[in-house]
């Protein structure tokens, strides 16, 4: 059990342009025994936050906590974590063994526990076939589960995953998800996870740290982070097909308060702080052609109709904007159809227009 | 995936150029080839290279000539070739390796000074460093000594040496190094464990190089070494070709006998010029 903790981390690389900085007063506490998983675009800082706790890059201002000890001079050998690479990183010219005895030899563990200790991984990670064979003469998924032994065979303090299932093909990439939640749930050690996939995120994650050009955009469980983004880039990042936006200006009517967009209005949930130009996320589930309750009505057309099998994928052109719709599959509408599509207004997720930030 | 078949023609054409660029290569080798093995001092003038006679009295010769102290005289030139090739070799791959790995893999200050003047000093010709390392040798006392001409051969080798070592290092996969210091390696066990088995074909091929450099070299060896019981083969090989006498005969005879060693260890690491080792570290 471990925490690990960065405190005011900056990185800037040298050279880079105008010497922006990468990473810039990061503050993140990655608590003890959960996994959490940090995701954001390419270039956002989630890689190279990984590889500063792993001590493969100095940062440039701020320090990094394991389990209490401030360890940013410290070389990664000392650092008591194993890292699970993309690439594998599999020594080519050592057996499936001795790649996953490579660390425990270096600390001049008794050959006895060495083989223990690794027929046990071997065996629960189904390599057991395999320890005499090369890196090249295993498949994808089988280097990667070597890569994976080769870090639960230390029993560290943290392991460290970067984008380890990315270079698999889909239905492996399952099976090892399942695997690392596996690994994790038995061991209980402390797991940074970088990916830029979302559904690893939202399956594997206790927390999940989203990032965008080196800043925490949000930090919470994948629900929380699903249902209460906390800005439109979250929003936007979660969720397949992606959250549909739309614009809209409060303004007073009667007793209360409405937001009226291009061909719809809704009223504003009472004691939301908004006032002027604002943004209405809906995701495509909340979003149906069928009326009832007091689902707010807008109208458009279907430029698009994708089919899934269980559902289909409408994507509508509207005064106010495209907005795709999740439907069942017997829907009946097609490319060219006029349609109504039907907002839930429970289901809105309100933005300031300026600063993007959630409101309500 | 299908590979388009060329047209006739072209193949026609791709294998003439090939038969005539091969012949090229081959006609002055078999021209020595046939020297070795005919009778007589002289080389004749019959542009065929395939000879009338055949008889092996030039190795016969060869090998049986006896030095001034009545030694066989190739055994013993063999000898200091050897020598000064393998200890070239030994010394400049232990040397190149270490200092290969350190500009491959670490920031240093100093670095690029370093790498640019192993660049630089393989500009200048044997011939330009020839006075200036004689006065060195003359000042160490190593002049007419073969670890005199180890030590010149060592700083001709070694900048090529690193540059090759380092452009080998430089491929290898970051992630490897980086994979291993995660699992707890210092710099030098990286070297042992990491690096030199997976540079193996890149410390091959460079071996070969100093040695075959070292084994070939005539004109600073001819300029170092006087006593002849020392000449290594290339010098001892012009030497029987002299201004008044010349057995082109033996001539061709030692030069075949020279070559093998070469051949032979170019046989060796050929595999090494072919595949790569690294194949299975990272995907794909």
């Amino acid at each position: 059990m471990c925490e690990v903790r960065l405190t005011g981390i900056s990185k800037r690389y040298e050279g880079a342009k105008g010497g922006r900085a990468t990473i810039e007063r990061l503050d993140l506490t990655f608590p003890s025994g959960e996994l959490v998983v940090m995701i954001g675009p390419s270039g956002c800082g989630k890689s190279t936050t990984l590889r500063i706790v792993a001590g493969l890059e100095e940062p440039t201002t701020g320090s990094v906590w394991i389990d209490g000890k401030d360890v940013t001079a410290l070389p990664p050998a000392q650092r008591d974590l194993a890292m699970v690479f993309q690439s594998y990183a599999l020594y080519p010219h050592m057996t499936v063994f001795e790649n996953l005895a490579f660390a425990l030899r270096i600390r001049r563990a008794p050959e006895a526990e060495i083989t223990e200790r690794v027929t046990t991984v071997a065996e629960a990670l189904g390599l057991s076939a395999l320890l005499e064979r090369r890196p090249k003469a295993l498949s994808g998924g089988q280097r990667q589960r070597v890569a994976i032994g080769r870090a639960v065979v230390r029993k560290p303090k943290v392991f460290l995953f970067d984008e380890p299932l990315s270079n698999l093909d889909a239905k492996l990439r399952g099976e090892m998800r399942r695997e690392i939640a596996r690994i994790h749930k038995d061991a209980g050690t402390t797991s940074l996870y970088v990916t830029h996939d979302q559904i690893e995120a939202m399956t594997l994650a206790d927390r999940i740290v989203v990032l965008r050009d080196g800043d925490v955009q949000q930090i919470g469980s994948p629900l929380e982070i699903y249902q209460r983004p906390a800005n439109r880039f979250v929003a936007g990042f979660f969720g397949t097909p992606t959250m549909n936006f739309l614009s809209a200006a409060v303004e007073s009517e009667g007793g209360g308060r409405k937001a009226r967009g291009l061909g719809f209005a809704v009223p504003v949930p009472g004691p939301a702080d908004l006032g002027g130009e604002v943004v209405l996320g809906i995701r495509p589930e909340d979003v149906s052609l069928e009326p009832g309750g007091d689902r707010v009505a807008l109208p458009g057309a279907v430029t698009l109709r994708e089919v899934l099998g269980a559902e289909v994928v409408l994507h509508v052109t509207s005064p106010a904007g495209d907005v795709t719709v999740r439907a069942p599959a017997q829907t009946p509408a097609r490319a060219g159809d006029a349609v109504t599509v039907y907002l839930d207004p429970s289901a809105l997720h309100w933005f300031d227009a300026q600063s993007q930030v959630r409101a309500a | 995936m299908s590979v388009r078949r060329p047209k006739l023609p072209i193949v026609i054409g791709v294998h003439a150029l090939l038969a005539v660029a091969t012949m090229a290569v081959l006609y002055p080798v078999m021209l020595v080839v046939k020297k070795a093995f005919e009778p007589g001092r002289q080389f004749a003038l019959s542009p065929s290279p395939i000879p009338k006679h055949v008889t092996l009295e030039h190795f016969r010769a060869l090998l049986s000539a006896r030095g001034s102290h009545g030694q066989l005289a190739f055994l013993q030139h063999t000898v200091s070739s050897l020598a000064v090739a393998i200890a070239t070799t030994v010394v400049g791959i232990a040397l190149s390796c270490t200092a290969a790995y350190a500009l491959s893999r670490f920031r240093f200050p100093g670095r690029k000074t370093a790498l640019t003047s192993f660049l630089v000093v393989q500009m200048f010709p044997a011939s330009l460093l020839m006075i200036p390392l004689y006065v060195l040798l003359h000042e160490l006392g190593l002049l007419n000594s073969l670890s005199g001409l180890v030590l010149v051969y060592s700083t001709t080798a070694i900048p090529f040496c690193v540059w090759t070592l380092k452009g080998y290092f430089d491929s290898l996969p970051r992630e490897l190094f980086e994979a291993a210091r995660v699992d707890g390696a210092g710099p030098i066990r990286i070297f042992w464990t990491i690096v030199l088995p997976l540079a193996r074909p890149g410390i091959a091929v460079t071996a070969l190089f100093s040695f075959m450099t070292a084994w070939n070299e005539f004109i600073l060896a001819s300029t170092f070494l006087t006593d002849e019981g020392k000449y290594t083969l290339p010098v001892m090989l012009k030497s029987s070709v002299g201004q008044f006498s010349a057995d082109w005969g033996q001539f061709a005879a030692g030069a075949l006998l020279t070559s093998l060693p070469v051949m032979a260890l170019f046989y060796v690491v050929q595999k090494y010029l072919v595949g790569g080792l690294t194949a299975g570290a990272v995907k794909g």
